[in-house]
């Protein structure tokens, strides 16, 4: 009884609250992120850093991970469950907080094969008709809309993406990444992710 | 989820009757799909694998959760009992976070009279999950037969912050048994083996810190984990009066402390890709009053014990499995001024030794495929005082190894019973080539336990 008497009470509260969220750094729904992604948002691997990165690239990987439209094993493993209760509106506050922190690079990858990846990243594989990164993912690696920021990214991770775009691995809009990434070679795609660790 | 590990004399509490009510209400209520899990999972609403490796056995993510005081929430009930203005567009329920957890099992000791048992137990009844937004817990009451007691228990508030660019995560934990708050399974709370055998009979040496003291001291601390990387803790525990430990079905320790006795812990854990490597240490300095024998009364004198432990934890994260080494040591020096002067010990110097070194493999959807492996060693100072009732006569030596196999049916699909029900079922074997000082029959305690634990 008191637990329907309170429930009333939230909605009706709700229906008087503003509609739109703004999260601070302490609120419940950020640590439910932190808890994996940091305090600061750089990451703690497996879970990638969501400092600077594009709040419409967020907002729509938390929908895939909702929908299990993101199928790689780490998504299955921890993010279908973390986006599973997340309404539209909290979706959209939390791409929001995460995308105004500051981003710092990882700096892990191979600095002896980061010329090379630079080279992929800013002419592509004419031999291989993959088209340069830097036409969808921008100059600084910065991404636009609903396409992710890569620079600055974990090596590892952003190795284990590209492996994984291979794969098969899906999401909702997935093209061109399978084809590209399924071409690249495995050296490659260590070049590829090592250059993108150091971008700022 | 959770463990039980150490035995004491219990009593029946009114919390059995309290406890049944709640989890009555909790049966009523509409399952949730998916994660068939206790009320961690229920409260996050991350499967087990999320957490655990070789269960209970922490992941890094499960680490994390202890640390920040059992209060991460994102599962399908909300975490506080009043909602906070970030989650009223989820407008989630509240439901307690109990669980509840038997073991069923069969135990052949050689040793034993009789040497094959069949025996349900223990019975444990938790609390495990948030109070507040900061504030959360793991406590738990437990009936090992006949009787209910006080078990691990620890309560903690935890924050976050960033000072000069670098996050850290603050916290108080008061908790009732030395290590019980650590989050690497290499301290003696929450190490391997974590289900044994109630009936088995086992070595009887071991350091205080090795479980001696477990809910007959009470204590509070501070610790802070800086940058995802270094952990500190200071605590101070004392020891509960002998007509606490009573009531709490815990009596009796081996005496009173005099004064606090202080606990730390350091440890460095820096990872890379899937690679996470802890190095660390422990330790506990504790002035102990034995109990005479006659009532409460305690000697004048007292023993002190000074525990310092060292340890290592590497786990490797595969696309479908988990390696975890693990290594502790644990060495201790007893001035035993209290024990010798009454003539309990022959000697007014002793010391102790443990260590352990261990290798885990989980495999498969949510880690429900475990193989676990062990070798332990106590040994320390001959005493014919001390351990005239072993049977050595005078040492306390005894090493052997553990190898076990679980398997967790319910980690990737809801059970059909009911969806937070889980099990794991295991079978484990103890060889002893020392027992109790000697060789000689050390084979006769050899235990084979087989059991099926069931949390819900």
């Amino acid at each position: 009884m008191k637990l329907i008497r309170l429930n009333f009470a939230v909605l009706a509260f709700s229906l008087f609250a503003l509609p739109s969220l703004a999260f601070e750094a302490g609120s419940d729904s950020i640590r439910n992120c932190t808890w994996c992604h940091a305090q600061s948002g750089k990451g703690y691997l497996p879970a990638p850093r969501l400092a600077g990165q594009k709040p419409l690239y967020i907002e729509t990987q938390l929908l895939d991970f909702r929908e299990h439209a993101r199928d790689n094993p780490f998504s299955r493993q921890y993010m279908w469950g973390a986006a599973a209760h997340l309404g539209p509106e909290t979706r959209h506050a939390l791409a929001l907080y995460f995308a105004e922190l500051p981003p710092a690079p990882a700096n892990d990858g191979d600095r002896q094969l980061a010329a090379t990846g630079r080279a992929i990243y800013e002419e592509g594989i004419a031999e291989a008709n993959i088209v340069a990164c830097i036409a969808c993912h921008g100059p600084n690696a910065e991404g636009v809309g609903e396409i992710p920021r890569l620079g600055g990214l974990a090596y590892s991770y952003l190795k284990t993406r590209l492996r994984q775009w291979g794969e098969g691995y899906h999401r909702s809009a997935a093209a061109p990444m399978p084809r590209i990434a399924g071409t690249l070679s495995p050296t490659q795609i260590e070049a590829l992710a090592s250059y993108l660790s150091f971008v700022r | 989820m959770i463990i039980w590990k150490r035995r004491a004399s219990r009593q029946v509490t009114a919390l059995v009757v309290e406890a049944t009510a709640i989890v009555l209400a909790m049966l009523i209520l509409a399952p949730q799909p998916a994660q068939a899990l206790p009320s961690y999972a229920r409260q996050t609403g991350q499967p087990c694998g999320a957490c655990h490796t070789d269960f209970p056995a922490l992941t890094p993510f499960g680490r994390r959760f202890k640390l920040f005081g059992y209060t991460t929430g994102g599962g399908a009930y909300r975490t506080t009992i009043f909602p906070s203005s970030s989650d009223w567009s989820d407008e989630k329920p509240w439901v307690p976070p109990i669980s509840i957890m038997g073991i069923e099992g069969y135990t052949h000791q050689a040793s034993s009279q009789p040497s094959n048992n069949t025996q349900f137990s223990p019975f444990s009844i938790f609390w495990g999950g948030a109070i507040t937004d900061h504030i959360g817990a793991f406590a738990q009451v437990t009936d090992s037969v006949p009787a209910w007691s006080w078990d691990n228990t620890d309560v903690r508030y935890a924050n976050q912050t960033n000072v000069g660019g670098v996050d850290v995560a603050y916290g108080i934990t008061a908790n009732n048994n030395p290590t019980v708050q650590d989050v690497w399974n290499t301290t003696p709370a929450w190490t391997f083996p974590y289900a044994v055998s109630a009936l088995a009979g086992t070595p009887a040496a071991a350091t205080i810190i090795d479980g001696t003291l477990a809910a007959q001291v009470v204590s509070v601390g501070a610790y802070a984990y800086v940058d995802d990387l270094i952990y500190l803790e200071a605590s101070a525990y004392r020891t509960l009066d002998l007509g606490q430990q009573t009531a709490l079905g815990t009596c009796c320790s081996p005496g009173l402390f005099q004064g606090l006795a202080p606990y730390w812990r350091a440890a460095i854990e820096p990872h890379w890709g899937r690679n996470w490597w802890e190095l660390g240490t422990f330790g506990m300095i504790s002035n102990i009053h034995p109990f005479t024998g006659a009532g409460s009364a305690t000697f004048p004198q007292t023993d002190e014990y000074v525990d310092y432990g060292f340890d290592s934890q590497y786990q490797y994260q595969g696309d479908n499995y988990w390696l975890t080494l693990r290594g502790s040591y644990i060495h201790e020096n007893q001035t035993l001024n209290a024990s010798f002067a009454n003539s309990i010990s022959a000697n007014p110097k002793d010391d102790l030794n443990t260590l352990r070194a261990q290798a885990s493999f989980t495999y498969g959807a949510d880690n429900r495929i475990s193989l676990t492996g062990q070798h332990f060693n106590t040994w320390g100072s001959s005493d014919a005082g001390l351990y005239s009732g072993l049977a050595s006569g005078n040492s306390p030596n005894s090493d052997g190894w553990i190898a076990e196999i679980a398997y967790l049916p319910f980690m990737a699909s809801p059970s059909p019973i009911w969806p937070w029900f889980n099990a794991r079922i295991g079978l484990q074997y103890i060889w002893y080539d020392k027992f109790d000082g000697t060789t000689a029959g050390a084979a006769a305690n050899d235990t084979l336990f087989a059991y099926v634990w069931f949390a819900m």
